[in-house]
């Protein structure tokens, strides 16, 4: 596929008729991919802007003057000579060598797809990221964010057709060669942050290898990222002479010993999650105020920072030390108190003490029992580095780990297990067969999954009807691989207008993409509470969550609103972007959107029935002990605290398995378990059904059906031989029946 | 056989192989233990679910031994000074210790080489204050406590028990406060007073306290079992109330978190203790002496 023809590209008709952006630019002196360190630098230090043909502004010139100092500047020759003269470049370098906003406009200015008609893709594994560098390049090239740089993040299309260079996540791209398996609409590919292995970057590679062979003319840069090491200052490391009884108590002492006996410089405290980082800030700001009130010791501002905080309270990471409390006096300190973000993702200057207890949150999939789950454990010694080189940014730093010298040798992995080894890769699967791998067996993946993993990914595939049983994709299984979202909740919305309530399902299916809607801040829990239950529906959170966006779109969007009633107007305000993006994916599929008569009793069935045709995988069912069990996988499950039901109802849907303290299944409905029977009679089959109470209650059940659908046969038959016959002896035909019936049950539970 | 696994077997796959070109997949999915406690990494479970207590007991008690045997000083300050740290260090890291080369009052050791990009190797043995220095546990045998009688141990302890009760007569307590009237030096007495009439109770004085720390580690007070000891020892608090307003005019650091406190304390002990552990040479003399 080394046919660059224009016109013959679907994807690239726009560039055919639209000659605008080739005639405003500058002319060009040389050919694409022929270009030289000193070419570049003309055009850079020129006054026209190559792009745009407007004038470069000052903020420009500032800007270059900066670039001009990366490290990666001057390399630049190197870096031409290298992909001019292969296809497949891997390239290595530091954190802030300027790679991910640099080498992609060296390959612009080399390539020039303004002319060849080609974008360059840099793929990034988050979409902060994709976002705030495609703003930072823009900006670096003089030119509007949107034209001729742009980003794609799920549900966020920020590209016009005059984009020649575009930033998404891998995700995106993934996407993107589901429909343009030879992603032919670029003529360059960088896979950026590729050590981090995410799951569809490390899909990606194993793709793009298979592209590459057949598409010449497709360059392809894969950039990864060393420790800090190399150019940081010396980090001394200290670890505890015995193991820690309580890290969280030990890491809040270390910062204050820290605060009190070390010269100027900010802590950056690595902890595992929300709850914790609350609970040490505040212990922190406790202790510190006391510590100050009873010394001359400088003042603290503490900062909490994890990926759930909206963005605001984010960049409060950036803000400079507290100064000192009066003149002669020590100065403040920042202690910022983080998840893993900080360990790669994000850079904080000023950072001179890092303390590092070890663990994290890692995602994890469990294949026996269907269940990924973010879980704490230990870091990997590789991450243990990454994170002390966060001390030596601006000067000699130190990192105190919480655990011994012994421990880091013995008991931490080299490596943290690629992202591909700890999830669930239902969705994954759905991809690759659409873009047509048949063979997952062997596909080129650098880390290859689990077989387990694997054969749950086909199967749940297999009974939401994606594939058929000879593991073919089905068309409905196409269908749903048009859907940036989870397999089951794609079921759940490309069935709902058979039960007449696809607007509400979208509506569901777009709150529970979103983070937490419902805010519930310590110093006023009761209050956020009695206003969450204002839209509390007695069937369960399902149907809560749909009234709370109703209640929202009701008030005009209102961000006061939310804030009285204790909603999170970001998360409401990114559901309602999410439904109209999925509309949109509606609307081209040709999927009825259609509500059912709001005042009808089936209104709120209806929806319950249809999230049951997305969900009944994840069912659980009320023991008579008093506790749920996942029926299948029989886990002992609770219901999360922040349900709205407040009674047990047998069986309830489930949107997700939280591994906490305990397990807890979060955001459920109550449903029947005769909608069970009907929406996947496959998964329910009660011969391949392990031994539990929910199996003999749906066993009761189905013999029930049968008796009902073969009593009404008989019954219909003998109305139809003699009218004369008396009613007794249909009640003997029907228990001569139901005696079949039994029979046929045993042979079930046999 | 389920759908998932005759899928594999169409393309070739075996049960019991790994996926992948060359099979060389992982063959069980990665398996993560649920952790829901504080236990920082390396800390046995079973070790700390119950014992931790006899080997706080018998390492203080190698402390206490080693005292009394060296007859350095039989203040209950150095002995408490010994007893707070590291219970596995040397009597050379008890020097080092004092002399300032301790991080943090022993909560941390320097690691064997500063960042590289490889993990850094293991300690060599003969550096000063690393973990590969501890002596072997063979080394103190003679000194465990399991040696001591009770009458011996009481005899040390001065006449003060571990248990609850024991708080109650105060007889231990009331001789310290003795102790600390006849103490010569007012600028440590002004030091100690103040840290606790924050903390009310620390380990600098209290070895008992110690003891009743979750672990034998310098910094292990925690503001909750500071706070239950507040009613146990609220004459003694008020006494040294009383004490450090008389000397008030203190620019002295103190606070209520033990972080401070240590360095104080650390420092206190410098200038308190005898000349000759100042020097490492010497203290090596006397740990020999001891030996």
């Amino acid at each position: 596929m080394s046919d660059t023809n224009n016109t013959h590209n679907p994807y690239l008709a726009h560039w055919a008729n639209d000659a605008t952006a080739a005639d405003s630019a500058q002319e060009i002196s040389y050919k694409p991919g022929s270009s030289t360190q000193e070419l570049q630098e003309n055009i850079e230090n020129g006054k026209i802007n190559f792009f745009t043909g407007n004038q470069y502004t000052p903020t420009y010139q500032e800007i270059l003057k900066k670039r001009k100092e990366l490290p990666v500047y001057n390399n630049r020759s190197k870096f031409l000579e290298l992909i001019q003269n292969n296809q497949i470049l891997v390239l290595v370098g530091e954190t802030g060598s300027g790679k991910t906003t640099q080498i992609p406009q060296y390959l612009v200015m080399d390539m020039l797809p303004q002319i060849s008609g080609k974008m360059i893709a840099c793929t990034q594994p988050r979409r902060v990221a994709a976002m705030s560098v495609a703003q930072r390049v823009a900006d670096e090239m003089d030119v509007q964010l949107g034209e001729q740089v742009g980003y794609n993040i799920r549900f966020e299309d920020c590209t016009s057709k005059n984009t020649i260079l575009k930033y998404l996540t891998d995700g995106m791209l993934l996407r993107e060669s589901m429909t343009d398996p030879h992603l032919s609409r670029y003529s360059a590919i960088i896979l950026d942050e590729a050590h981090e292995r995410t799951l569809s970057t490390d899909i990606l590679m194993g793709l793009i290898k298979e592209i590459a062979s057949k598409r010449t003319d497709l360059k392809i840069v894969v950039m990864s990222a060393t420790l800090d090491a190399g150019r940081t200052y010396p980090v001394e490391i200290f670890y505890t002479p015995e193991p820690e009884r309580d890290y969280l108590e030990a890491a809040i002492k270390t910062c204050l010993q820290i605060h009190v006996s070390e010269s100027e410089g900010d802590i950056l405290l690595f902890l595992t999650g929300e709850e914790e980082i609350e609970d040490a800030c505040r212990k922190l700001k406790m202790q510190g105020d006391k510590l100050i009130q009873q010394s001359n010791c400088g003042p603290l501002k503490v900062v909490p920072l994890y990926s759930s905080l909206p963005p605001s309270a984010q960049q409060r990471i950036f803000e400079s030390a507290p100064p000192p409390r009066g003149p002669g006096l020590p100065p403040g300190r920042k202690i910022i108190v983080s998840t893993n973000v900080a360990e790669t993702s994000l850079t904080i200057d000023g950072i001179v003490y890092v303390i590092d207890p070890g663990f994290s949150k890692q995602k994890v999939y469990n294949p026996r029992i269907r269940v990924e789950s973010l879980l704490v454990s230990p870091i990997s010694k590789a991450a243990a580095q990454q994170r002390s080189g966060r001390a030596g940014r601006t000067k000699p730093g130190k990192c105190f780990r919480l655990y011994t010298e012994k421990a880091f040798v013995n008991e931490l992995q080299e490596q943290t297990y690629p992202e591909i080894l700890r999830s669930n890769l239902g969705m994954v699967v759905l991809q690759l067969k659409k873009i047509g791998i048949e063979d997952l067996v062997h596909f080129d993946f650098m880390d290859p999954p689990a077989p387990e993993t694997l054969m749950r990914a086909l199967e749940l595939l297999n009974y939401l009807g994606a594939l058929n049983d000879e593991g073919d994709l089905t068309s409905y299984g196409a269908l749903m691989a048009e859907f940036p979202l989870e397999p089951q909740m794609t079921k759940a919305l490309l069935d709902s207008p058979k039960f007449g309530c696809s607007n509400e399902i979208l509506s569901i299916m777009a709150m529970l993409s979103v983070p937490n809607v419902f805010m519930r801040p310590r110093e006023a829990q009761k209050a956020a509470d009695a206003a969450k239950m204002e839209f509390a529906h007695v069937d369960g959170d399902h149907l809560t969550l749909l009234n709370v966006f109703h209640a929202y779109r009701g008030n005009n969007s209102n961000a006061n609103w939310c804030w009285d009633h204790f909603l999170q107007y970001r998360s409401l305000k990114s559901a309602d972007n999410v439904r109209y993006q999925l509309e949109r994916i509606m609307k081209r599929l040709k999927i009825e959107l259609i509500s059912s008569d709001f005042n009808s009793p089936s209104y709120y069935v209806n929806i319950r029935l249809a999230l049951t045709n997305g969900y009944f995988m994840q069912v659980a069912h009320l023991e008579r002990a008093g506790h749920y069990l996942t029926v299948k996988d029989n886990q002992i499950v609770l219901l999360h605290p922040s349900t709205v039901l407040d009674r047990k109802p047998e069986w309830l849907l489930y949107n997700e398995f939280v591994l906490t303290t305990k397990n807890y299944i979060r955001n459920v409905t109550d449903i029947q378990a005769e909608w069970l029977l009907k929406c996947c009679p496959a998964y329910f089959d009660l011969t391949a059904f392990p031994s539990c109470e929910a199996k003999r209650i749906l066993e009761k059940l189905f013999i029930k059906k049968m008796m009902k659908e073969q009593s009404d046969k008989i019954s219909s038959k003998s109305e139809k031989k003699s009218e004369r016959k008396s009613k007794k002896s249909d009640k003997k035909s029907s228990k001569k029946s139901e005696k079949k019936i039994e029979k046929s049950s045993k042979k079930i539970k046999t | 056989m389920s759908f998932g696994q005759v899928q594999l077997e169409k393309y070739g796959w075996n049960k019991g192989e790994g996926i992948g070109r060359g099979k060389h997949g992982i063959k069980r999915a990665i398996t993560v233990s649920k952790k829901y406690d504080l236990y920082g990494i390396g800390v046995n479970r079973e070790d700390s679910s119950g014992s931790w207590w006899d080997r706080l007991y018998n390492n203080t008690c190698q402390k206490v031994k080693n005292e009394s045997s060296s007859k350095l000083d039989s203040s209950a300050d150095t002995l408490s000074d010994k007893t707070t740290t590291t219970p596995t260090l040397s009597l050379d890291q008890v020097a080092a210790y004092n002399m300032g080369l301790g991080l943090y009052g022993g909560m941390f050791v320097k690691a064997s080489s500063t960042l590289t990009t490889t993990p850094p190797v293991k300690p060599e043995s003969n550096d000063t204050d690393s973990v590969a220095n501890l002596p072997k546990k063979s080394e103190f045998s003679s000194y465990t406590g399991k040696n001591l009688t009770d009458e011996q141990l009481f005899e040390i302890c001065g006449k003060r028990v571990a248990n609850k009760g024991a708080r109650a007569d105060f007889s231990g307590k009331l001789a310290r406060l003795d102790r600390f009237e006849n103490l010569p030096d007012p600028k440590i007495v002004q030091l100690i007073d103040n840290i606790h009439s924050n903390t009310i109770l620390s380990s600098t004085s209290n070895d008992l306290n110690s003891l009743s720390a979750s672990t034998p580690k310098l910094s292990k007070n925690t503001t909750e079992s500071n706070l239950k000891h507040t009613s146990d020892s609220a004459p003694e608090q008020k006494i040294r109330k009383k004490k450090s307003q008389d000397t008030a005019e203190s620019n002295l650091k103190h606070t209520s978190d033990s972080a401070p406190e240590q360095k104080i304390r650390k420092k206190s002990k410098t200038s308190e203790l005898q000349p000759g552990l100042k020097d490492k040479k010497k203290s090596k003399k006397l740990a020999e002496k001891i030996n």
